[in-house]
């Protein structure tokens, strides 16, 4: 039961209902089907300008409240970091729910399906997260993920800020589901660049796999500086199968999740290398 | 034989246009009303408390500390209401469907089982009402595996004394056996025994819902007259009247049944569901109720029977077969709705359409604690189409035989008929029949062509995606013969338009425009002259309702003959208005007007004024009834080109060709949109839809986040191709489009998967996991 | 909670509860062409309507995040007196069978003509994502947005003259 529904305009007043405890909430497309919450106090943040995406030299800052819907559109977002976003926002469920998602959405509630930080992971995303009385932190969202929905408890996400890459970056972004309209049984981001003919800057991160999206430090290991040849995919392939720490579900078998994590990293390390590449010289 | 009508056609008006399907403008702008559009104000909310458990009896219930909550008007247990043993079947009387259920019972027999019925002010009310029953349960263990559902000290599901069958047919409910149907001609073992080549082979079809986009949704109340009216989404009015008094206790007068709109059925909505309830609780209140299923609730509603189906069969070398035996498991839940019908159609419907001087069909349906199989279009075909489409193309592969010529050398032909349809009807003898129309030859031929099948057969490529096609036959039926009748009644109004009242049931099919169609054509009319006004137990003659493909075919054909009554009261009419008296037989109705041989001419709106106010006036109208004799065979070849992604065990449908022989389609786009709605419906059932449960019986998927069905972005490229024939039996020429179509995909698409990587799935669905896993086993 | 918006072009005071959803709120006021086929889960799209022209799902948006903003309902689009272009298209096309689906799938094709009148076959079905339909098999439904389209551009270029 929702016994407040606060719609400030103002940044500071949002804060203030959060640290009085108010729950906030931006799309809200998950606010109806966990009942049994009572007197929920909610504090709508999508009307604090949080919803702008800015584009400087070296970054690009996107709102916490900017829409799955926006980004997927964003073609101000340059380089492949443009691409990444775009590509992993447009696959998101469907096109009215990515009218109500926002990023800040998809990746407060730290759950193991959510697709966008995979793609923010790979990216090198920073989270600032605001806390009433002007307290402020700027965190690599691969620390925030792994300490949970801890990370904002109390505040509010309110950027991402996405270094744009000094040399050109190759990605691959792979997602697998049964429907086009369907929450991911496996995805992977990897982005790199390539440096002298190897492999360089590499991010792997995988999602809906294991009981949060990560980055996979063993499979960085395994390709950084090297030659992405079919011997080293074979290796990533058995690596990621090796390594994986598959969260059991009933929507597929451990097993079956486990080698599809396993080809789809391969492919996307694969167009990684191939797009990273053809820039290199 | 059936005689080449189809140039007829040509001559037709109105019959064989893609007119517009009456209410569709309406609907388009948010305007028809459906159940849950209607007046809701002062009403309560109708809520059925679910069972958490598989199995279990209830020793005490206590509904005190519900019925006190503020808000709460009425909490009804079993204790509160008559013990009458009936069927939720939406069949006609005598129903060939055990009696049972009960409308709360102090047994529970699957998760998600009545417990009590709330009427409360809100949903939320209802729920806390729920919570607050005071129960001590006995937890029985549940039967969760049909395979053991008969097994020797197996818990008994129907173990009290009131369930029985209400027709002579086998049914042992302390053996969980909800039905049973053996039937064969000539000596199968021997066929078995002496054929050349002889093959065994299983297989087995999922539980799937109907997922229609609108719940089952129910708006009851108590009129000035003590009557009890029910505005409801149901696919059954009358029979839903019928069993809705029977269940209470009270007179079926006292009942009155009306659809509106209704949101799609496909079956789901062919069964009494919560017409009781509400009943019940609007007599327990005399209050509004309004019931609407959850989308949870609606997959725990009813669902396809999962089916397995075994063939036996012996062939010669030349692909021609012997003898065949059909072996069913039909697993149909808690309760045996539908139970011996679905079964007895997986071989009536599928059996019949190749020729074998010796068939045998060995059926079983068992109860077991889990969803409850009802009415899924195809309804018993599917799952059978299922086994023998992929049955066929593995001999054929054995036998060397092209899987298209298999089929072209076996399938029936037009004069020719079956032992199966005289043997095996819906638990009683069927009816003979000879093939009359059938375009079988040409869908295949056409449909061979628009998928490619010579250029792409056998063509997988290389890579890790491979391409493959596969195909198969079908058949289906239109109507239930001797059993159900349809009627239709035409008034004729002033204005020469006329009220078109039916019972016949339009569940989005366009069924009332079909109807009126076929009376604007006898009456000489554009069809917006007919207004059709259907489904209402008062006010509209009776009709079975809408399944076994039955109303183009059945109620068409009493449409027709209200309007040849009709139209002959009117000849008489404008016979006596005209100067010449000319005779009425030699009058002809065309463009809304009478004419004579000598050219004189009456409008219909003249017709009208006379006959109403002006001299020997009455009442121009008629109620013409029809039932059926034979229940002739749609046809339809499906050819399906997939991919596979041997790597993901990814299935991608990239075309899909439907070729259909439905007689006459009288509303050719309308027939197209049965053809596109079932092939895409089968698609879905054969790559994603399947319920998953857990060790006690309870539904893990039951929501479209889980339970997925394919969206606008999953549509491959689909073909219709219509083949016209013409059916002697069935009102301008037409037979049947509902269902058939949604059989192909189960078979096709294994069939296809077969040709492109050269494994047999013999199990649905064919999940990205399952398929993967079959790779690996052949690697 | 009492806030006023646009709905339908008409600017109208909304009084409501804080925990309600936009559906509830506009079936109150008599606008039924939202239609509830889901669990509040936002899964099949037939509540659809245009929020300052972009598609969203009515049962899931809390009531008061309208406040302010433009709302277009299926009852704003036209009515069977006038009905809009693509409801014609939809009725002739055949793409309404049961037609529960009907008003979200027309709203959600009105944002994406106003995009564009040249839809690839890929953005029909992007814009139609939300929307399932268990009757048609989605093939009418494609036809009557490209139909639409077609008319649409035609009577543009028709004003243009």
């Amino acid at each position: 039961m929702i016994a407040a529904y606060h719609q400030p305009e103002a940044l500071d007043v949002a804060l203030d209902h959060i640290a009085n405890g108010a729950t906030p909430i931006a799309g809200a497309t998950g606010l109806y089907t966990g009942r049994g919450k009572r007197d929920l106090k909610l504090v709508d943040v999508t009307r604090l300008g949080l919803d702008k995406i800015q584009v400087t030299n070296d970054a690009v800052i996107i709102g916490a409240t900017v829409t799955l819907g926006q980004l997927a559109r964003a073609t101000d977002i340059p380089t492949m970091v443009g691409a990444v976003l775009r590509k992993a926002a447009r696959g998101i469920a469907s096109t009215p729910l990515r009218n109500a998602i926002t990023l800040g959405g998809n990746v407060a509630h730290v759950v193991y399906w959510a697709d966008m930080p995979v793609a923010l992971l790979a990216l090198d995303a920073v989270v600032e997260v605001q806390r009433a009385g002007n307290a402020s932190s700027q965190r690599p969202i691969a620390d925030c993920l792994r300490e949970g929905k801890k990370a904002w408890e109390g505040g509010l996400i309110t950027s991402f800020r996405i270094p744009l890459a000094t040399g050109t970056l190759g990605f691959g972004y792979e997602r697998f589901t049964r429907t086009v309209s369907d929450y991911a049984f496996a995805s992977t981001c990897v982005t790199m660049r390539v440096d002298g003919g190897k492999a360089a800057d590499v991010r792997v991160a995988l999602g809906a796999v294991q009981s949060r999206p990560a980055r996979v430090a063993e499979l960085e290991a395994l390709i950084e500086g090297n030659v992405v040849n079919t011997e080293l995919l074979q290796a990533v392939e058995d690596k990621v199968k090796d390594v994986v720490k598959v969260a059991p579900n009933f929507r597929a078998p451990a097993d079956y999740r486990r080698e599809l994590a396993a080809v789809l990293t391969e492919r996307a390390v694969e167009k990684a290398w191939t797009w990273a590449s053809r820039e290199d010289g | 034989m059936s005689a080449d009508r189809t140039k007829d056609l040509k001559d037709l008006k109105v019959v064989g246009h893609s007119v517009r399907k009456v209410d569709s403008l309406g609907m388009a702008c948010g305007q028809e009303l459906y159940v849950a559009d209607h007046d809701l104000s002062d009403s309560l909310v109708g809520y059925v408390v679910p069972s958490p458990y598989a199995h279990a009896r209830i020793k005490r219930i206590d509904a005190t500390k519900a019925r006190a909550i503020p808000g709460v008007h009425a909490v009804l247990t079993y204790a509160d209401l008559p013990r009458i043993p009936h069927t939720t079947a939406g069949q006609g009387y005598v129903e060939p469907s055990p009696y049972d259920n009960f409308v709360l019972d102090y047994k529970v027999r699957f998760v998600g089982d009545r417990v009590a019925l709330v009427a409360a002010e809100s949903r939320e009310l209802a729920e806390e009402a729920g919570k607050a029953l005071e129960i001590e349960w006995e937890v029985l263990e549940p039967v969760l595996d049909p395979d053991h559902a008969m097994d020797e000290g197996a818990p008994v599901i129907h173990d009290e004394p009131e369930a029985y069958m209400p027709i002579p047919v086998p049914y042992d409910p302390k053996r969980n056996l909800a039905a049973a149907a053996n039937m064969g001609v000539g000596d199968i073992e021997e066929v078995l025994r002496t054929s050349p080549k002889t093959y065994t082979r299983d297989y087995s079809a999922q539980y799937a819902q109907h997922c229609p986009i609108e719940p089952h949704v129910c708006l009851g109340y108590l009129d000035p007259r003590n009557r009890v009216v029910l505005i409801t989404s149901t696919q059954v009015p009358f029979h839903a009247r019928r069993i809705s008094a029977q269940a209470l206790g009270i007179p079926v007068k006292r009942v009155r049944v009306i659809k509106p709109r209704i949101g799609g059925g496909f079956g789901a909505k062919q069964e009494v569901l919560l017409e009781p309830l509400v009943a019940a609780l609007v007599l327990a209140t005399n209050r509004k109720i309004l019931m609407q299923l959850s989308r949870t609730e609606e997959f725990l509603s009813r669902t396809r029977h999962p089916i397995k189906v075994g063939i036996d069969a012996g062939f010669n070398e030349d692909g021609s077969i012997n003898g065949m035996r059909m072996r069913v498991q039909s697993n149909t839940g808690a309760y045996g709705a539908h139970g011996l019908t679905v079964m007895c159609n997986c071989g009536s419907k599928v059996l019949p359409l190749y020729r074998m001087k010796t068939v045998a069909f060995d059926a079983k349906a068992v109860y077991t604690n889990l969803p409850v199989g009802g009415a899924y279009r195809g309804y018993g075909a599917t799952q059978a189409a299922f086994a023998m489409e992929c049955f066929l193309d593995e001999v054929a592969e054995d036998l060397g035989i092209d899987p298209l010529e298999m089929r072209r050398r076996n399938h029936i032909q037009p004069g020719e008929g079956s032992p199966v349809f005289a043997a095996l009807g819906e638990g009683k003898p069927g009816v003979e029949q000879k093939i009359g129309s059938s375009g079988l030859a040409e869908c295949l031929t056409l449909g061979a062509e628009a998928i490619g099948w010579e250029e792409k057969r056998g063509k997988p490529g290389t890579g890790p995606v491979r391409r493959g096609i596969g195909m198969c036959a079908l058949m289906q039926g239109s109507s239930i013969p001797e059993i159900d009748m349809g009627s239709v009644h035409i008034k004729m109004n002033d204005d020469g338009s006329f009220n078109l009242t039916c019972g016949a049931t339009d569940l989005g099919t366009g069924s009332d425009t079909v109807l009126a169609q076929m009376a604007a054509e006898v009456l000489g009319v554009d069809v917006t002259e007919v207004l059709v006004y259907s489904s209402d137990t008062d006010l509209t003659p009776f009709d079975v309702g809408a399944y076994a493909s039955s109303t183009t075919y059945l109620s068409g054909e009493a449409s027709r003959r209200a309007a040849l009554d009709v139209a002959d009261q009117i000849r008489k009419v404008a016979a006596e208005m005209m100067e010449t008296h000319p005779d009425p037989s030699t009058l002809v109705l065309e463009d809304k007007a009478v004419v004579a041989p000598d050219g004189s001419k009456v409008t219909l709106g003249e017709v009208g004024l006379y006959s109403l106010y002006q001299s020997n006036q009455h009442q121009i109208a008629a109620t013409g009834s029809a039932i059926s004799h034979k229940s002739p065979p749609p046809f339809s070849a499906h050819f399906v080109e997939v991919t596979v992604d041997t790597e993901t065990g990814y299935v991608k449908v990239e075309k899909y060709v439907a070729a259909v022989d439905c007689g006459t389609a009288i509303n050719p786009k309308l027939a197209e949109g049965q053809v596109e709605g079932a092939v895409l419906n089968g698609i879905s059932y054969a790559l994603t839809e399947e319920y998953q449960f857990d060790d006690k019986g309870r539904m893990r998927n039951a929501g479209f986040n889980d339970y997925k069905i394919f969206g606008p972005a999953d549509v491959p490229e689909l073909v219709t191709i219509l083949v016209p024939t013409w059916e002697e039996s069935g009102p301008y020429g037409a037979k049947s489009v509902s269902e058939i179509c949604i059989n192909g995909a189960l078979p096709a698409i294994s069939n296809a998967i077969y040709d492109a990587v050269g494994i047999r799935l013999r199990e649905g669905p064919f999940s990205p996991d399952r398929v993967l896993a079959a790779l690996h086993a052949v690697r | 909670m009492r806030f006023s918006t646009r709905i339908n072009g008409v600017t109208r005071e909304i009084e409501c509860q804080p925990g309600d959803t936009l559906f509830e709120v506009l079936r109150r006021m008599g606008l039924r062409g939202v239609k509830q086929g889901c669990d509040r889960e936002g899964t099949c799209g037939a509540c659809t309507v245009l929020l300052d022209g972009k598609p969203i799902l009515s049962c899931i948006t809390p009531a008061p995040k309208i406040a302010g903003r433009d709302l277009l309902t299926i009852e704003g689009l036209g009515d069977i007196t006038h009905p809009h272009t693509i409801q014609t298209a939809y009725t002739d096309a055949g793409a309404v069978q049961c037609g529960y689906c009907s008003p979200g799938m027309i709203l959600a094709t009105k944002a994406l003509l106003d995009e564009t009148l040249t839809p690839t076959r890929e953005e029909i079905a992007h814009a139609l994502s939300g929307n399932l339909c268990r009757c048609t098999g989605y093939v009418k439904i494609f036809d009557a947005v490209r139909d639409a389209a077609a008319t649409l551009q035609q009577e543009k270029e028709d004003n243009e003259r």
